[in-house]
């Protein structure tokens, strides 16, 4: 009799495991898609509210802090004021590194690290042009260095080499490289993770047309 | 035993109980706070409030939980609660947090540049691209109010300070001698390039209690942390040329700079007042190492070697045909080294120590002096943080100095020196009242061996927000300074030279604009008071006093015009002495009552370059004239500068430099020196102090290699 408690004790307790790992994959699969459809700034604020939730209860999850980062980087893009976009930006860098923390190998958290470092540039790119561009590119380049198949890193990449050709006003080969690759790894990559990225192809194909115009 | 069972199977069920949590969120003036988070702790349920604070959420978790609400800028909100399937009602008041983003700053005194955070004056690279400062600390700092141009020495001089009341500390440690030699009456450049820092705060009064042993003012440079990429730098220049090279590890980076100067080519080009024998040259060692030792704490190793020399000839006022030859050699070395961690979430450390030695030989017709100086400085500073409001500095520092100076002739030479000890405790304690209000209270204890005499100097800052973007705030702080080398030599029982402060500041930032006025009061005491002449000093006291006072305003604009920044900055000083050997009390000649500048930066896409130029006007200093009655009893013309500066960017990894200062070629004199006997008609001869050549002119090429193309010297200019 006592084996038979036992045995269904361990039952109820990894089912309630199995459950809970269920219960975060199908509550992120459901949050990400109100991201993905989120319009205004308090769609936003409202779901990275519940990514903030999760991340709270789940301590050794990256994913949630992730998708608060995206969502805070959303958030700057709906602002003109410098103070307010570094304000969410700053935000956005936090929920990264709370995940770097957890994850130091996930490549994806350095390519969004980048995305930021990007936008707090754009914000001045006069003085901060120096310091932050070495900030994205060294994201960039460790995101491809832990996953040399990461779309995004080749897109969030080519994007970049773009915007200092542009800046420099060299010509667009380099970038326009790393954007032809990036299309490639969009579609052959795929991630064990369901709950993994998936942002960026619609984005690259629009930054590709500079590309195709020459 | 089969109820056991039974109660294990439903025990889910049990907990599928559901309970309704809801409630509103206000402020402390009961005003709704929308888009707060409200979620239990450790599980998934919450929601985020309404347009007027309101909540409801269910939850089948059961038991006890705690009920958290957050949202910026306020503290956040726990409460226990019990889940039992009765619905909970909460009322929660939230209270606004002091560390907000935009709470109230001490700014009474300082000037931040910092590439890091946002509501800065300056920023690091403004330093860099100034004209007319051809890229040094001082020379850009002086563009700032509470500062005024001294052409012929181009130190710091603040609010009626003199040069050397002005220190310098990297990453918290004092420098010594920060100053590169020059010949008599030429200006000087601070030995430190802007480009290996990431903040500078210059403090013009009322600083830190952290920070002692300047009387006037305090430059503190925050060094770069850990690069993040490989590069090469080559830069050739009219005066000289340096390479540089920077290796990244993965936690850590190297970087090393070896430069050499020879102004012997562009003075044989351009025409000098000076007549040199050998034009300045110089050797120029530089290394950095930084190390990350954890998520929060840094080790940081800086070095500055440098060899320079040169030779001229002085004409005699009296008889200019007869040519002093006049030499100059000078060994340096600076090395400094810093940790910083956080011990705790709430107790930081950072400790350091600096060396400096430094070696001046000078020549002249036959006298030399030999003029020896090493300096350590040890500190450590805690940090701890008792609430969101009030937290605690304290530490405790020494100061070593052993100076020696030998004079001597073909007849013989004669040697003289001190060993000075200074130890020093402070402590300051921050509290915010509220976001908008910060008391700075502290104080620093430091006991100097040559005296033996414990001295308090207590320190007092507050700032007060009016509104979003504007506040005041007010600073006061008692301040010593140990009296120059040359009167501590002869006698070490010299009392250390006195200053109060006491300012009061406004200011405005607001969208890439600011306005900031600032008035001052400072009370000197204590000041090195003397009989006979400048060269012989006799009878040497401290009984000299002095004040100054003034106002200074600032006005920075990056927003109004595209791609054009620009900064204005006056200064009105007024300020006498009875120091030195003045009959009484009398405005000092590095003084001058009115001081302006303005600078403009314009960043032009079409071709590829950014121009900038700053014009400065100082009005006219008072100099003493031996053949009248009186004393200090003339004023120089005004001095007046144009500069101009342009950087263009050849492609992405070369660029090109060019400044000119003072093109309009105007003379500007800093004051006269006379005769020490009259000529034989029983006048002293007068002779003007002025620049020493019409303009400067610089040119240079600047070179990266890097595995990136796009990073290049740009933001270096």
């Amino acid at each position: 009799m006592k084996n038979l408690i036992a045995i269904v004790l361990i039952a109820l307790v990894t089912t309630t495991g199995f459950a809970n790992n269920e219960r975060f994959i199908k509550e992120m699969s459901k949050s990400i898609e109100i991201l993905y459809a989120a319009g205004s700034v308090e769609e936003h604020l409202a779901i990275i509210q519940k990514f903030e939730r999760i991340a709270q209860a789940e301590p050794n999850q990256w994913e949630p802090r992730y998708y608060a980062a995206y969502g805070y980087l959303n958030v700057s893009h709906r602002f003109e004021e410098a103070a307010k976009k570094d304000q969410y930006l700053d935000l956005a860098l936090e929920a990264i590194k709370e995940g770097i923390a957890i994850a130091p190998d996930e490549s994806e958290l350095y390519v969004l690290q980048g995305y930021i470092h990007m936008m707090q540039l754009v914000v001045d790119p006069m003085t901060r042009g120096a310091q932050y561009s070495g900030m994205a590119f060294a994201a960039y380049n460790k995101g491809l260095e832990l996953n040399n198949e990461n779309p995004r890193a080749w897109y969030m990449l080519g994007n970049m080499q773009l915007g200092t050709a542009k800046f420099m006003g060299t010509g667009n080969e380099e970038g326009c490289k790393s954007l032809s690759t990036a299309l490639e790894k969009y579609d052959n990559y795929t991630s064990d993770n369901p709950i993994a990225p998936k942002w960026g192809k619609k984005g690259l194909m629009k930054a590709m047309e500079t590309c195709n115009e020459e | 035993m089969k109820r056991l069972l039974l109660i294990i199977f439903f025990l889910p069920s049990l907990a599928m109980a559901q309970t309704t949590i809801s409630g509103t969120v206000t402020d402390k003036k009961g005003e709704p706070v929308l888009g707060a988070n409200v979620y239990l702790k450790d599980t998934y349920d919450g929601v985020s409030t309404g347009l007027e604070g309101e909540f409801t959420f269910d939850t089948f978790e059961s038991g006890e939980f705690q009920l958290v609400i957050s949202s910026i800028g306020f503290q956040e909100f726990t409460q226990p609660v019990n889940l039992d399937g009765t619905p909970v009602k909460i009322e929660a008041t939230l209270k606004i947090s002091v560390q907000q983003l935009n709470a109230v700053v001490i700014t009474a005194g300082s000037f931040n540049a910092s590439d890091e955070s946002k509501q800065v004056i300056m920023k690091s690279l403004d330093i860099a691209t100034t004209a007319g400062a051809t890229a040094d600390i001082a020379g850009a700092l002086n563009t700032l109010p509470g500062t005024q141009t001294v052409g012929e020495s181009g130190r710091l001089f603040v609010r009626g300070g003199d040069g050397y009341e002005t220190k310098t500390y990297i990453d918290g440690m004092q420098v010594l001698n920060d100053y590169s030699p020059a010949a008599p009456n030429t200006p000087s450049r601070n030995r430190f390039s802007p480009f290996i820092f990431k903040g500078t705060s210059f403090s013009t009064g009322a600083y830190s209690a952290e920070y002692g042993q300047a009387l006037s003012s305090a430059l503190i440079l925050e060094s770069k942390d850990v690069a993040l990429l490989d590069r090469t730098d080559i830069s050739l220049m009219t005066v000289g040329a340096d390479v540089s090279h920077t290796a990244v590890g993965d936690k850590s980076s190297f970087a090393g700079k070896l430069q050499y100067t020879n102004l012997t080519p562009y003075f044989k080009l351009l025409d000098q007042r000076v007549n040199w024998d050998k034009a300045p040259e110089s050797v120029d060692g530089n290394f950095a190492y930084r190390h990350k030792t954890s998520e929060t704490g840094i080790f940081k190793i800086y070095g500055n070697l440098s060899h320079s020399n040169m030779d001229l000839y002085e004409s005699e006022i009296l008889t200019p045909e007869i040519q002093v030859p006049i030499g100059i050699k000078n060994n340096y070395s600076y090395i400094n080294g810093m940790y910083k961690e956080l011990l705790t979430d709430k107790l930081g450390f950072k400790g350091g120590a600096s060396f400096t030695y430094n070696q001046n030989q000078f020549y002249r017709d036959g006298d030399l002096a030999d003029l020896n100086e090493a300096g350590g400085h040890f500190k450590g500073v805690f940090d701890y943080t008792f609430s969101e409001r009030v937290s605690l500095k304290f530490g405790s520092e020494v100061f070593v100095r052993d100076y020696t100076q030998e004079f001597g002739n073909e007849t013989g030479s004669f040697t003289e020196g001190f060993d000075e000890n200074i130890q020093a405790l402070f402590a300051e304690l921050d509290v915010f009242a509220s976001a908008n209000f910060v008391v700075r209270a502290g104080g620093r204890l430091e006991n100097n061996s040559l005296q033996n005499s414990p001295r308090l100097e207590p320190r007092l800052s507050m700032a007060y927000k009016t509104s979003e973007y504007g506040q005041f705030s007010f600073g006061y702080g008692k301040f010593h300074q140990s009296v120059q080398n040359e009167f501590l030599v002869s006698d070490n029982t010299l009392d250390p030279e006195k200053a109060d402060h006491y300012i009061l500041n406004y200011q405005v930032i607001k969208n890439k604009r600011t306005f900031r006025v600032e008035t001052y009061y400072k009370d000197y005491r204590s000041l090195i008071k003397y009989d006979g002449v400048v060269n012989n000093p006799l009878n040497v006291t401290t009984n000299g006093e002095g004040f100054a006072r003034g106002v200074d305003l600032f006005w920075r604009d990056n927003k109004t015009f595209n791609n054009v920044d620009y900064w204005v900055s006056y200064s009105f000083l007024d300020t006498e002495r009875e120091y030195k050997n003045f009959p009484g009390s009398f405005t000092p000649t590095f003084a001058s009552k009115h001081n302006f500048s303005f600078v403009y930066k314009h960043f032009i896409d079409a071709i590829d370059s950014q121009i900038g130029f700053t014009y400065s006007y100082t009005s006219g200093r008072p100099y003493h004239n031996p053949n009248l009655d009186g004393f200090n009893q003339l004023k120089t013309k005004s001095y007046q500068d144009l500069s101009f500066n342009i950087a263009y960017l050849l492609n992405p990894s070369v660029i090109v430099y060019s400044s000119v200062n003072n093109v309009l070629g105007r003379d500007n004199i800093f004051g006269y020196e006379y005769s020490d006997a009259p000529n034989s008609e029983g006048e002293f001869v007068g002779r003007a102090i002025t620049q020493p050549a019409k303009r400067f002119i610089f040119l240079g090429v600047f070179i990266t290699l890097s595995k990136d193309k796009t990073v290049n010297q740009l933001p270096n200019l």
